[in-house]
């Protein structure tokens, strides 16, 4: 069985992932992101490839934050190309992909055959995303993983208007003063990372089918929230997380179509551009 | 009214307001900054070696600050501009030397951003201003009049914070491109100027010195664009990074030395194409540079497209082409034929977001994309340059129709935004290679 590893290097986790062109994901491993990025991403391998025969593994692609500092990789590719190729994947009908992390967000529009044709992220800050969450669930008390179950429970969210992650944590502190309930609370919470994950998208200008994921993904008041704010069909894979591990997993070298000779490249542009720019 | 008799408007009690500490440091950093950016450019693989003079001119504290420390001492005056509006062909028919005067360093936004706070103000602008407060960089104290276009809201301040310290001319530049009497203000804020030149040297300018000014300048676009011509093959030898520092130092040099300088450049650029000897990775990204200006030594964002697998082929930046195109046409040689070929040149071709209607600025990038290949343009803004944050979006439109992908950017004067921005700037060139 040939096997084909896509290590994702996030802010808060690293997830890897070993993809198999017969039988898709055969194994999957995530654990938080520590210093020492180098022995981390050794030990999951080792741990990874029990069971299965080393000399079977083709290559390994790195991607995220941390991508270049895995030694053992034959290839680096950033998340957002990654990302786009495992939402490509998973439905290759969908029009923007959106990857929402522990520090970052990135909205792809997916083209032919799974190549971005643009994309956006945020910018120098990391509100609204994974650690904004964490933070905001930290100050309720509240298991971060269960703070979507939690907010569904809620039948007037609040309403936060902070940004900040710090600002907004105070905020919830004098909203828990006020005697809010904590459901509502973490609802409004959720309904914000929604909001800012709507603005994103819709400044791409774009009426198709929209896939969620990374981290955040996995919390359903986000989800549901993100439902409320773009009326459109979302889709949510059900390992989100995942999904840019295989995307690396699937960029791999062995993997790939061959490309045309550059010479030949540059004749197709040149008219290209007289054609579409129609300048003299 | 000279700066002496002018009450300090910003500053009123200047003595002790930096600590001896602060401007020393700032200086140190400066320096710094001036040996790393060089270190950094020179340790290139594969590089012309007729680069280092331009090293030299645009080198803190280098040898062309001596040359004119020399020049002010036989009684010769410096003019710092702060624009690629300025016409340098009518302060070298005076007799003066002209230096671009806007900064790209780092430390001297700390000084500025003590005295106004963190107003949302472009760098660019903090720096110039903490760089002259401070006197952090050698250059600035040279200049015996500063001469800037009212362009931007930032630009305009500056200009006035800067007569707190220094004669400041600040030219009434209409902002509006169409109406009747635009071309008309224009033509008279020259005419000032040439005045005001005049008498900042005590030396009337002739007909005949303008024109040989002219003449030189014409003749320098001419080399510079065939440098230019270097950068349209499928491979290049020369990096958007050094052809952009070659058009900075034309407004830091001498303009005869300077040309015959390039055409040094351009022999060599021949000769290693001969040999087969190209910058940039095999295959990299066609990538064009457009956006807000980047000042030696604030070359970080065509650093990183370089480094993360684009070539920048061209630009459309007033501190890269723009400094060495659209030539003077001549058509009368009447003293006031002369100035009215300024006044066009000075005006019209030139495309920055603080005009409208500004068409003219989509028109030359996307002539530019044909001309030199570019696969995709990346658009960067300053934090506060709130015009070309504006065009930023009618831009990428107008590219998006076009087919070409556009990749916005904003920076600030510090390196702590290096890694987020080389992570989308590495995803923008694998998009363009995937879309091959």
């Amino acid at each position: 069985m040939e096997l084909y590893m896509g290590i994702d290097v996030g802010a808060i986790n690293t997830k890897m992932v070993l993809y198999s062109p017969d039988g898709g994901i055969v194994a999957h491993l995530s654990r938080g992101t520590t210093v020492d990025l180098e022995g981390m991403a050794r030990s999951m391998k080792e741990d990874i490839m029990e069971g299965f025969d080393i000399s079977d593994l083709k290559s390994v692609v790195s991607t995220g934050q941390g991508r270049r500092a895995v030694g053992f990789s034959d290839l680096s590719r950033t998340e957002i190309t990654s990302f786009a190729r495992g939402a490509f994947e998973h439905d290759s009908a969908v029009d923007i992909a959106v990857d929402m992390g522990g520090h970052g967000v990135r909205a792809m529009r997916i083209g032919e055959m799974g190549i971005i044709s643009d994309f956006r992220t945020n910018d120098k800050c990391s509100s609204g995303t994974g650690c904004f969450i964490d933070a905001t669930a930290r100050a309720l008390n509240v298991d971060h993983q269960k703070a979507g179950e939690i907010s569904l429970l809620s039948c007037s969210p609040e309403r936060v208007n902070n940004t900040c992650t710090v600002f907004a944590e105070s905020e919830v502190v004098s909203m828990v003063a006020k005697g809010k309930k904590k459901e509502d609370i973490l609802a409004g919470l959720n309904d914000m990372v929604a909001r800012r994950i709507g603005a994103l998208v819709n400044s791409m200008r774009s009426e198709g089918r929209i896939l969620f994921g990374g981290g955040v993904a996995n919390n359903a008041g986000v989800v549901s929230g993100l439902r409320k704010v773009i009326d459109r069909d979302i889709v949510v894979p059900e390992r989100p997380e995942l999904v840019g591990a295989l995307g690396a997993a699937l960029l791999s070298p062995g993997l790939h179509r061959s490309a045309p000779k550059e010479n030949e490249k540059m004749e197709v542009k040149r008219s290209l551009w007289d054609r579409i720019l129609g300048v003299k | 009214m000279k700066k002496e008799d002018r009450p300090a408007r910003y500053i009123k009690e200047r003595k002790g307001y930096f600590s001896e500490a602060q401007v020393d440091r700032t200086k140190k950093e400066s320096k710094k900054m001036s040996q790393r950016i060089r270190k950094e450019m020179s340790s290139k693989k594969v590089r012309a070696k007729a680069m280092s003079y331009f090293d030299d001119v645009m080198e803190y504290g280098g040898p062309r600050v001596a040359e004119l420390e020399k020049f002010k001492k036989g009684g010769g005056k410096v003019v710092g501009t702060m624009c690629v509006m300025v016409p340098s062909e009518l302060t070298y028919a005076a007799g003066a030397r002209s230096i671009r005067l806007c900064s790209g360093y780092y430390e001297c936004v700390h000084p500025a951003n003590e005295l106004l706070g963190d107003a949302g103000l472009c760098p660019m602008v903090k720096s110039t201003l903490g760089s002259e407060m401070v006197g952090a960089n050698p250059i600035t104290d040279l200049v015996d009049l500063v001469v800037t276009p009212a362009t931007c809201d930032g630009k305009m301040k500056l200009a006035e914070i800067l007569e707190d310290w220094v004669d400041v001319h600040i030219m009434n530049l209409p902002r509006v491109k169409t109406g009747d009497t635009t071309s008309k203000t224009w033509l008279a804020e020259i005419e000032f100027l040439k005045s005001r030149l005049e008498a900042l040297t005590g030396r009337s300018i002739g007909k005949k010195d303008i024109i040989e000014q002219i003449e030189l300048y014409n003749s320098a676009q001419e080399v510079y664009r065939d440098l230019l011509e270097h950068r349209k093959g499928r491979r290049v030898s020369i990096t958007g990074q050094d052809a952009m520092l070659v058009a900075q130092a034309s407004q830091m040099d001498d303009v005869r030395r300077w040309t015959k300088k390039v055409r040094e450049l351009v022999l060599e650029l021949d000769m290693m194409e001969r040999e087969g000897r190209f910058v940039g990775e095999e295959g990299g990204a066609r990538i064009l540079l457009a956006g807000s200006p980047m000042i030696y030594p604030n070359f970080k964002i065509p650093s990183i497209v370089e480094d993360s697998g684009g070539t920048i082929i061209t630009d459309e930046l007033c501190t890269g082409i723009r400094l060495m195109s659209d030539p003077i046409v001549l058509e009368s040689r009447t003293m006031r034929g002369v100035m009215e070929a300024i006044a066009e040149k000075y005006f019209y071709p030139c495309s920055c977001p603080c005009f409208t209607p500004n068409d003219e600025r989509i028109n030359r990038i996307k002539m530019s994309i044909k001309a030199f290949g570019a696969e995709g343009v990346v658009f960067h803004s300053l934090r506060g340059c709130h015009l070309n944050n504006l065009e930023a979006t009618k831009i990428e439109l107008e590219l998006k129709s076009a087919g070409i992908p556009m990749l916005k950017l904003e920076s600030e004067y510090d390196e702590g935004d290096v890694e987020q921005v080389r992570t989308r700037v590495e995803a923008f060139v694998e998009m363009l290679r995937a879309r091959r």
